[in-house]
């Protein structure tokens, strides 16, 4: 009885998967059948040439994205909004991690599928733009967008991506340890020396290349020319590697370890470094003790956007609703909706009223940031230059020696 | 240090020492996930371990259990289609269970060909399996993902559902599951089998009967990797799912690790959470893991 049993049971799994594996042959041949009729009956298309576009096709667009919570509520809110608006579209989101979504997105484009629109990092456009998996955006409307947030998606002729957010590297500063802003770096590194004792730190800048790269601009270098050739063997930056020299002797190391957020938060540190999207963190943890000061003479962060792509996918109806909806998400409608649901979102449209005082001094430290390198030529910088900060910083490394070398391994992965 | 007992006492306490270290720094990280998942202090990274944090308590888990996720629903304005812990629980159980069931019925039946049986292109494709363990697991995830979203099961693609996951991790758990196997049955004397034979079992009845309650040692240890595989793994997962209602709880972990922030003491309290099913299973098969089940078996 047993013998019998277990033969069954092979015979079953043995079945399901000849079942399973003849899926596919009945796949390609249902395709074709379903368009044959479609071209065969030329009929079926007059009613519909003859009748006023009065009721408009339902169309379904997909979006995938990895906002947090409270982004994903304004998200919520504004596709209400837009399909009361047009109620024959069904916007469907699907949220997938940050860490997985450029993988998940290239994997499905790549093969046909995946969402109409993709919402994710800034610097995913270009380099996606070039595999053919995303599509120009020029002709989305895009009035009162920061010019500059948009001039991020700007590539090879082609706006590859909008900016529906902004945000970015900002000075950050406990007020109780320092009660006014510095005017310049040399001002910020006497105050952050004078106020350093005990366990408070004046000051704990991050060196990472990150958050360290935009001070280079800074100090009036630039880390690539225009065509991606490495740019930062000057003056300018033997001075940006000496400034982080100095940022190690203000206090803690700090690469990326966290270590400076958690003292800030304990209210132990001054001035940090550090991105918006930390600002409800540091709110919650400082109260009105936090201010974000513009960036000193000599300093800089860079600006970043949250990009909105269209993938080169959608065809069609979903394409066209799915430029449509691209453009309301840029709307002040949509934009303020965002804003009131995140204490970290940063609008994109210039004509919402930022009237929250964290997030209007962060926009205006935008103004003394650097624009965010989207590039794929960014790929070959971010080994040599990692190696260049720790060499000079840990090592001692004389920098002149340690520029020419990082060079020289940027234009070798340049040129691979 | 002459004398014995001395020398066996310094002996002991170094053992004890050593011992002690090992199992310090294997408790370690427990501890600090414990830590941490009782900590109602939102800590961006944690840096150092305060084993009773102050304010300690089970919020934490009381949310990962009973509180349903923001983020992974059907319909995001419907809260009763976002996925709750029970939910998630059931589809990585189905999904687990179903790669260890086929990792071990594929696995052995291919094993037991493989032992017993002398065929064209034998050796061949033991060393193919080899082969296969040694790619990395991206290398196969395209192939994987344009082959299953051809197949259609219950017409949609075969790769967006729970028994294409469990298939795409079998075809990863199969090839150590037969090499394992293989050599588990290798060990099993042929003459048990001969015997059976020769007392009118068919060979298919001598497998079934004879070697494979010989072999539940090898047979639990591929269970237990083959429902490991299913039960932690999300990068498949998150690739080939798009459904929120088939998610399981390795996705709804890796969700909570953000771009910028996590929620430190929600994750690991699903981790710890999530680590209870494995260790029970574990627990349930450990008596079969033990080796020298055929000992005996044979005189002489």
């Amino acid at each position: 009885m047993k013998n019998k049993l277990f033969g069954l049971l092979a015979l079953l799994v043995v079945a399901s998967l000849v079942l399973a594996a003849c899926g596919p042959t009945a796949t390609p041949s249902e395709e074709p059948a379903g368009e044959e009729p479609a071209a065969e009956e030329p009929p079926a298309e007059e009613p519909a040439a003859e009748e006023p576009a009065e009721e408009a096709a339902p169309v379904t667009v997909t979006l995938w994205h990895s906002l947090k919570d409270s982004e994903t509520a304004g998200l919520n809110e504004i596709i209400n909004a837009y399909t009361a608006e047009n109620p024959n579209v069904t916007i469907e989101t699907l949220f997938v991690p940050f860490d997985d979504l450029r993988n998940k997105y290239e994997t499905a484009a790549a093969t046909g599928e995946g969402p109409d629109i993709l919402i994710g990092a800034d610097d995913w456009g270009p380099a996606l733009y070039d595999a053919l998996l995303v599509a120009d955006l020029s002709d989305v409307p895009t009035d009162n967008v920061n010019a500059a947030a948009l001039a991020v998606g700007q590539y090879n002729d082609a706006q590859v991506e909008l900016p529906y957010v902004l945000k970015g590297v900002v000075l950050f500063r406990n007020t109780a340890i320092q009660p006014e802003p510095a005017a310049s770096w040399d001002d910020l590194k006497a105050k952050a020396q004078a106020a350093t004792s005990g366990d408070t730190y004046g000051a704990l800048l991050e060196i990472g290349n990150f958050f360290s790269f935009a001070h280079l601009y800074g100090q009036g270098g630039a880390l690539m020319n225009a065509d991606g050739t490495p740019a930062f063997n000057t003056e300018a930056g033997a001075a940006w590697l000496a400034m982080l020299a100095d940022f190690k002797a203000l206090g803690a190391d700090s690469w990326y370890s966290d270590n400076d957020i958690n003292l800030f938060k304990e209210g132990k540190v001054g001035w940090v470094i550090d991105g918006t999207w930390n600002l409800a963190g540091f709110s919650e943890a400082l109260g009105d003790n936090l201010a974000i000061d513009p960036w000193p003479a000599g300093m800089s962060g860079f600006v970043q956007t949250g990009a909105i792509m269209l993938s080169a996918n959608a065809e069609g109806d979903a394409a066209l609703v799915a430029k449509g909806f691209i453009g309301y998400l840029l709307t002040s409608e949509a934009q303020a909706a965002f804003y009131a649901s995140d204490d970290a979102f940063i609008p994109s449209n210039t004509t919402v009223a930022v009237d929250d005082p964290l997030r209007a001094q962060a926009l205006a430290a935008f103004g003394g940031g650097t624009a965010w390198i989207v590039t794929p030529a960014m790929g070959s910088y971010w080994g040599p230059t990692e190696t260049l900060i720790k060499t000079v910083i840990d090592e001692g490394t004389d920098i002149t020696e340690a520029l020419n070398t990082a060079e020289q391994a940027v234009l070798d992965s340049l040129s691979q | 240090m002459n004398n014995p007992r001395l020398q066996a006492l310094v002996k002991q306490v170094l053992l004890q020492v050593f011992l002690l270290s090992v199992t310090l720094a294997v408790i370690f990280p427990i501890l600090w996930m414990v830590s941490i998942a009782v900590d109602p202090r939102n800590i961006d990274k944690p840096l150092e371990l305060t084993l009773i944090p102050p304010g300690a308590s089970f919020e934490s888990f009381r949310q990962v259990l009973f509180e349903p996720s923001p983020l992974l629903c059907s319909n995001p304005g419907d809260v009763a289609t976002c996925m709750t812990f029970g939910k998630l629980l059931v589809n990585s159980l189905y999904v687990s269970l179903g790669t260890a069931f086929f990792a071990v019925i594929l696995g052995a039946s291919a094993a037991y060909a493989f032992s017993r049986f002398r065929f064209i292109g034998r050796q061949a494709g033991m060393l193919a399996f080899i082969a296969l363990l040694m790619l990395p697991a991206t290398a196969t995830v395209t192939p994987l993902y344009v082959l299953l979203g051809q197949v259609k099961f219950a017409s949609e693609p075969l790769r967006t559902t729970l028994l294409g996951l469990a298939i795409a991790y079998t075809s990863g758990t199969l090839p150590f599951a037969i090499w394992n196997l293989k050599g588990y049955f290798d060990t099993v004397p042929e003459e048990l089998e001969e015997a059976a034979l020769i007392d009118g079992a068919s060979v298919t009845q001598a497998f079934f009967r004879i070697i494979l309650p010989l072999s539940l040692p090898a047979l639990a240890v591929t269970v237990l990797l083959g429902f490991m595989t299913g039960w932690t793994e999300f990068v498949l997962a998150w690739l080939f799912l798009d459904n929120p209602a088939r998610f399981t709880l390795a996705m709804a972990l890796r969700s909570l690790q953000g771009q910028f922030t996590t929620p430190w003491s929600i994750f690991f309290a699903m981790a710890l959470l999530m680590s209870i099913p494995p260790v029970l299973l574990f627990f349930a098969l450990q008596r079969y893991i033990v080796s020298g089940l055929t000992v005996g078996g044979v005189k002489g």
